[in-house]
């Protein structure tokens, strides 16, 4: 039963263009900034600052879309007798693995035509990983956002905000409390905050990756303690995957309970 | 003979060929005097008590181990077929202490470490006129160490060593209140420090390499009037460091690949009325850091692929900064202050995005090199874990169209629309 579920709502992502859109603006946008940049190395920081920015947004986004859209899909077989569970686990699979197959297809050509050093494949290896990780995650956030909230329009109002929230507003927070914590020791506090928002974590791991953890001084070397260490890596790794279970497990308590 | 007599043996035959060189000095012309290990004068000691002034010593190919050797009188002492002279471990290998002096074309090395005295494979002690060339001296606590020495030249020698801590080994070339030295075309490596000058004036400091050091490459203090040309510091530990001097000249050195959390390719402490010319900075944490410093002109120099290309401080007063080239760093110049009494003119950034509308290659909008996160980052070091986010991006581009917190005075008002052509080679 299950098996039918995932083939019918796979062919209906597949044939809908946007996950084709999706996979070709990461290649296009991987070459253009190799031709640019002219280097791996630069190519891969520049495409880092695109991904953790365009992909959430994406993945909420069409996340919030897909559950709406397949509103009618659930009545009908909500009325069948099939559990809610896998109804929900094959839809979040679907959504969430078109997103991710696709951005590591897209991303995934560039990078690795171009990596030109062993250093070059490890961190395209975790900028690749890294960006499935996070469509995971927005993907969980969008369900979680849709299929608590009916009205569609508000959904995907609340689906923005929710990016806006991890990409922008919560960066400018925490910038505000470093000013005004300045007279304390900020590291411990920098590390805790870095593991409360998905993209952040994401962000430093990429970023330590890229050999810049000397830039950043005494905090760096914090950091670097942490993110440096094959533990640390798998620990934010560990944490990215948290991030993505909680939402989905919040999602799925929603959809088992919720009166079509 | 043993290569380490006694002190009194030592004591009594310093004062022998003291007097020896000054009997012989009235009387002989200069002859050769050959060390063989297999011939009448077997060793390089036997050589200098024999010699007198003017008189060349040859030392045969071979291994030579000896240590402790003064030279008390002018000689010149050269190697044939480049023999190696050590003290395996167990203390300087020549002391000089006559003017004139030349030794060349031999290694010597080996003085093992001490925490005790200053053990160097050639230490010239309060003298004058000497010339070391083409010395190789491998695995030495110091390399050459010149103590109160003026007019001397170092030229083409290869200094090297395995340091791997700053207390495991001394510095390369080693000069402690000197004046009018020549250190040109040396190679250093491996040692705490490349090159040390402190109280060293008059100075040329030229073509050297100094590759992998565990402290800095280059290190000079209280040392005036100096002249360092066409260098290459390169990997050291913490880069360059120079500190409270006047009249520095740097032209044409490459500073690069200094990486590392207080790594430099150059850091200025307290320098005043220098100029620092032609220069390349390339792939350090920090290009070139300022501090306390006065009246420098910084002309021509690249900055590239540098995470800080320049960091100035708030202490810094009246220097100039123009027809630099800044391309590819992280930050281009970052500062602890909102005013600035530098000035920055007809300097090339990458990052520039005016326009040139009457094509005479200079840009009509001013451009500020501090970005606003450069700033916090200087107030504020933890929120430098922001980097690549969101929100300093789009803090950058509002400081950009309307700044409000980073320094106004710190602005290039005639930005070059190409990087300038330098006179570098």
């Amino acid at each position: 039963m299950i098996g039918m579920l995932f083939r019918s709502q796979l062919r209906n992502v597949l044939r809908s263009r946007w996950v084709y859109v999706h996979a070709g603006f990461f290649a296009v946008l991987g070459e253009t900034l190799y031709q640019a940049g002219g280097s791996a190395a630069g190519m891969q920081v520049a495409m880092m600052n695109i991904v953790l920015i365009v992909l959430p947004l994406i993945a909420i986004v069409y996340g919030a879309i897909y559950v709406h859209g397949a509103r009618e899909f659930y009545e009908v077989l909500a009325a069948q007798p099939v559990r809610r569970r896998d109804i929900f686990v094959s839809s979040y699979i679907v959504v969430g693995g078109a997103l991710a197959g696709c951005y590591i297809l897209g991303a995934g050509i560039p990078l690795a035509v171009h990596a030109e050093t062993c250093a070059d494949v490890a961190s395209a290896a975790m900028l690749v990983a890294a960006g499935a990780l996070l469509t995971l995650v927005f993907t969980a956030v969008a369900f979680a956002v849709a299929i608590g909230i009916h009205d569609r329009a508000r959904a995907i109002g609340a689906a923005l905000m929710l990016w806006f929230y991890f990409s922008l507003l919560y960066d400018g927070i925490v910038l505000y409390l470093f000013y005004a914590l300045s007279d304390y020791p900020a590291e411990p506090f920098a590390l805790a905050f870095t593991f409360l928002n998905p993209v952040d974590l994401a962000r430093i791991a990429l970023t330590m990756q890229f050999d810049v953890s000397a830039l950043m001084g005494y905090t760096g070397a914090v950091f670097e303690q942490l993110f440096g260490t094959g533990l640390g890596l798998a620990a934010a790794f560990a944490a990215l995957l948290l991030w993505a279970g909680v939402p989905f497990l919040i999602a799925q308590r929603l959809f088992t309970r919720r009166d079509f | 003979m043993k290569a380490f007599p006694l002190p009194g043996f030592f004591a009594r035959w310093m004062l022998a060929s003291a007097i020896l060189c000054f009997a012989a000095q009235a009387t002989c012309a200069a002859r050769t005097i050959r060390v063989d290990r297999g011939g009448a004068v077997p060793s390089v000691a036997a050589a200098l008590r024999l010699a007198a002034p003017g008189d060349d010593i040859v030392i045969a190919a071979g291994r030579y181990e000896e240590g402790g050797l003064d030279v008390l009188c002018r000689v010149t002492i050269r190697g044939e077929g480049n023999p190696m002279v050590t003290a395996r471990g167990r203390g300087g290998v020549f002391i000089v202490r006559a003017n004139g002096v030349s030794i060349r074309d031999l290694a010597v090395g080996e003085t093992g470490r001490s925490d005790i005295e200053d053990r160097a494979a050639i230490k010239l002690v309060g003298v004058r006129d000497c010339i070391i060339e083409r010395v190789t001296v491998r695995d030495a606590f110091f390399g050459l160490y010149l103590s109160k020495s003026a007019r001397c030249t170092i030229r083409d020698c290869v200094i090297t060593r395995r340091a791997t801590n700053e207390s495991s080994s001394g510095n390369g070339i080693h000069s402690w209140s000197g004046d009018s030295l020549l250190i040109e075309n040396n190679r250093i490596e491996g040692h705490r420090d490349g090159i040390y000058l402190e109280f060293t004036k008059h100075t040329f400091v030229i073509g050297n390499t100094s590759i992998g050091n565990v402290r800095y490459g280059l290190h000079f203090m209280f040392s005036d009037d100096n002249t360092y040309e066409r260098n290459v510091f390169t990997r050291n530990g913490s880069g360059v460091a120079v500190m409270y001097t006047h009249r520095v000249h740097m032209r044409g050195n490459v500073f690069s690949r200094n990486w590392g959390g207080a790594a430099y390719g150059l850091l200025l402490k307290e320098i005043t009325d220098s100029e620092i010319e032609d220069n390349l900075f390339e792939g350090n944490t920090t290009g070139l850091y300022a501090e306390g410093g006065a009246r420098i002109l910084v002309r021509d120099n690249v900055f590239r692929g540098n995470g800080w290309a320049v960091r100035l401080m708030a202490n810094c007063t009246d220097n100039t900064f123009t027809r630099n080239a800044f391309l590819r760093n992280t930050f281009d110049v970052s500062t602890n202050s909102t005013s600035s009494s530098s000035a920055f003119r007809e300097n090339h950034w990458e990052a520039y995005r005016g326009y040139d509308l009457d094509r005479d290659g200079i840009g009509d909008v001013p451009y500020r090199p501090v970005r606003v996160f450069s700033y916090i980052v200087a107030k504020n070091p933890p929120a430098i874990v922001l980097l690549n986010s969101f929100i300093v991006g789009l803090l950058d581009v509002t400081e950009r169209v309307l700044p409000t917190i980073t320094p106004i005075a710190l602005s290039d008002a005639r930005p070059l629309m190409q990087p300038p052509r330098g006179r570098r080679p």
